[in-house]
């Protein structure tokens, strides 16, 4: 909870800058565990706690916190779905304008859209469709992966197509989006609580699987490693696979 | 004494010249053997399991976390791909010609080397499903051993086949495919003496028991056939068959049974048949490239003219080269 009471006062500083307000509806879809909705600027109101089945709608800027060990779904206004991990928090500026404070999220965006994504340190806008995750485990750096569809980003120097199993590292400080590396489909599928630790699968399900055969299919080369965060000097931290576990998937 | 000779020579003569006669009146002119079950036509329908199967979203066997696991790959642009394989098997048939019982039938060793290329010309996301058009082409040279008239019996094998393959995301497969397959007497100066052109649609499903593989395909084909019988087109037929292969890996070894139950109907005659082979294949793996296998294969025919029933009994084994690029 104090890592919970921190964010709260960091959002509530951050977004006395931020000046766009617009009503946001949200459909909660799915709940494991604690997850919270939070207007920041009001500083008596509590976090209210999400309930499967709630729809509301809340004027921007507000946020929702997910509690370790806890999930949630929700479907928005612009019939996008976004699945949040455990940990996480996410704040909305306007319909289709998001900052990570922290965790891990999915998005299933059904129509073309454009969507700007933020962090502390990272500004860029998404424009496309289909699904994909993003990550910024604090609050910096932005790691996002197109899992189905293809999208467009653009930061403020550069722009780049992102097409699925494509991932990119946007660094904090960094106006260029970043180098783009291929990674494995059906494993990051196979063991993704944002896509499996729902109780229905996404609408998406199909075209996931269809992307990770087509990948599977062009695939030329699997590294002996796996990618995790990135270090203290903003680099991503490469882990290699022990013998035993390459025997287990090869 | 002379006499006796020279009448004994005859009535050997008569019956190789006889059994010679109604082997290749079996195998040729009626085309017994040409309609069975060809294993070339499990070794695609692997190899395309090998393109479902190489992407299995189960059993992973890594921990799990929120975003999932990112492991780097390298992937082509267009997903272009060259499967090469070369096999040769050494194996004891009890009934070479796939003849009734009786004269024609007769045992032999087969010597059968084959040179099998896959052309996978890409891999497309059509949302929701993969489409991979896939070209195989193979060559097969059957040598036959054993009594002198079999020998005469070698032949080989061209084949072409075009296939337009698609995957679903629930494990459904759709194929629809053009077989062109030509045989060729060696020992009579690559004389063709059968051809099979075959426009086939199939259906398929592939998923998992454990760490094993299984797959079914129920396909529906028109063999539009050429032979060296007075009526070329005789052995024009239909034919709806139900594969079903299974592939259980040990190690580095890899057991895979199949069954494949046929109905054939012939436009040119008054005649149906009932085929089923049932096979058990054995491949053990030294490396990638390099393995050694084993295979046992019953197959038999009921049809409604008699003349045409068969059981049939091969068995043997042999060395596989293969490279993918």
């Amino acid at each position: 909870m104090a890592l919970f009471r921190h964010l709260l006062l960091t959002i509530f500083c951050s977004t006395l800058v931020a000046n766009q307000k617009s009503d946001v509806e949200v459909q909660v879809t799915h709940i494991v565990g604690d997850s919270f909705v939070s207007a920041s600027r009001n500083e008596g109101e509590k976090p209210i706690p999400l309930v499967l089945g709630d729809k509301f709608k809340r004027t921007s800027p507000f946020a929702i916190l997910v509690a370790k060990g806890s999930y949630a779904e929700m479907t928005l206004q612009t019939e996008a779905i976004l699945r949040i991990g455990q940990q996480s928090v996410i704040e909305f500026r306007n319909p289709n304008h998001l900052r990570i404070f922290n965790g891990s999220a999915l998005l299933l965006l059904s129509k073309q859209q454009s969507l700007n994504l933020e962090t502390n340190g990272t500004k860029i806008q998404l424009t496309g469709r289909g699904t994909f995750m993003f990550e910024s485990p604090k609050g910096k750096n932005l790691k996002i992966i197109m899992l189905e569809g293809k999208a467009l980003l653009s930061s403020a120097k550069a722009k780049q197509s992102l097409q699925a199993g494509e991932l990119v590292l946007v660094q904090a400080g960094n106006p260029d989006s970043g180098q783009t590396i291929n990674v494995d489909l059906p494993l990051l599928l196979a063991t993704s609580r944002l896509i499996n630790n729902f109780s229905a699968p996404l609408p998406s399900q199909s075209k996931l699987i269809s992307a990770a055969k087509v990948q599977a299919i062009r695939l030329k080369k699997r590294y002996e490693a796996l990618i995790g965060n990135t270090n203290d000097q903003n680099q991503l931290r490469l882990w290699a696979l022990r013998k035993e576990e390459r025997q287990l998937k090869e | 004494m002379k006499s006796q000779l020279i009448k004994t020579r005859n009535n050997f003569s008569a019956k190789v010249c006889s059994l010679g006669l109604a082997i290749l009146f079996c195998s040729n002119a009626l085309g017994q053997g040409k309609d069975d079950f060809r294993r070339s036509e499990l070794n695609d329908f692997r190899t395309r399991n090998a393109l479902r199967e190489n992407n299995s979203l189960e059993n992973a066997g890594f921990a799990k976390s929120d975003l999932g696991l990112q492991r780097p790959v390298e992937v082509k642009e267009t997903g272009f791909g060259y499967h090469l394989g070369f096999d040769t098997k050494l194996y004891y048939s009890n009934n070479a010609a796939s003849a009734p019982s009786g004269i024609g039938k007769e045992p032999s060793g087969i010597w059968e080397n084959s040179l099998n290329n896959h052309f996978i010309l890409g891999a497309f996301d059509l949302g929701g499903a993969s489409f991979s058009p896939i070209l195989s082409l193979g060559y097969s040279k059957f040598t036959h051993f054993g009594d002198e008239i079999i020998e005469s019996f070698d032949f080989d094998t061209l084949s072409i086949s075009p296939n337009a393959f698609f995957q679903f995301s629930n494990g459904w497969t759709f194929r629809a495919g053009l077989g062109v397959m030509l045989d060729f007497a060696p020992k009579e100066g690559m004389e063709k003496t059968y051809q099979q052109i075959s426009p086939t649609l199939a259906l398929g499903k592939g998923f998992a028991i454990g760490a094993a593989q299984s797959s079914w395909e129920w396909s529906l084909a028109h063999h539009f056939t050429d032979s060296i019988h007075p009526d070329e087109d005789i052995m024009n037929r239909f034919e709806t068959a139900f594969l079903w292969s299974f592939s259980i890996p040990i190690n580095r070894l890899q057991i895979s049974p199949y069954i494949r139950f046929a109905y054939i109907n012939y436009s040119n005659q008054d005649r149906y048949d009932a085929l089923a082979s049932l096979g058990l294949d054995f491949r053990y793996s030294f490396t990638h490239w390099l393995a050694l296998n084993a295979f046992f294969n019953f197959s038999f025919r009921g049809s409604n003219n008699d003349d045409y029933d068969f059981t049939r009994f091969d068995g043997g084994g042999g060395l596989g080269l293969s490279a993918k690029f």
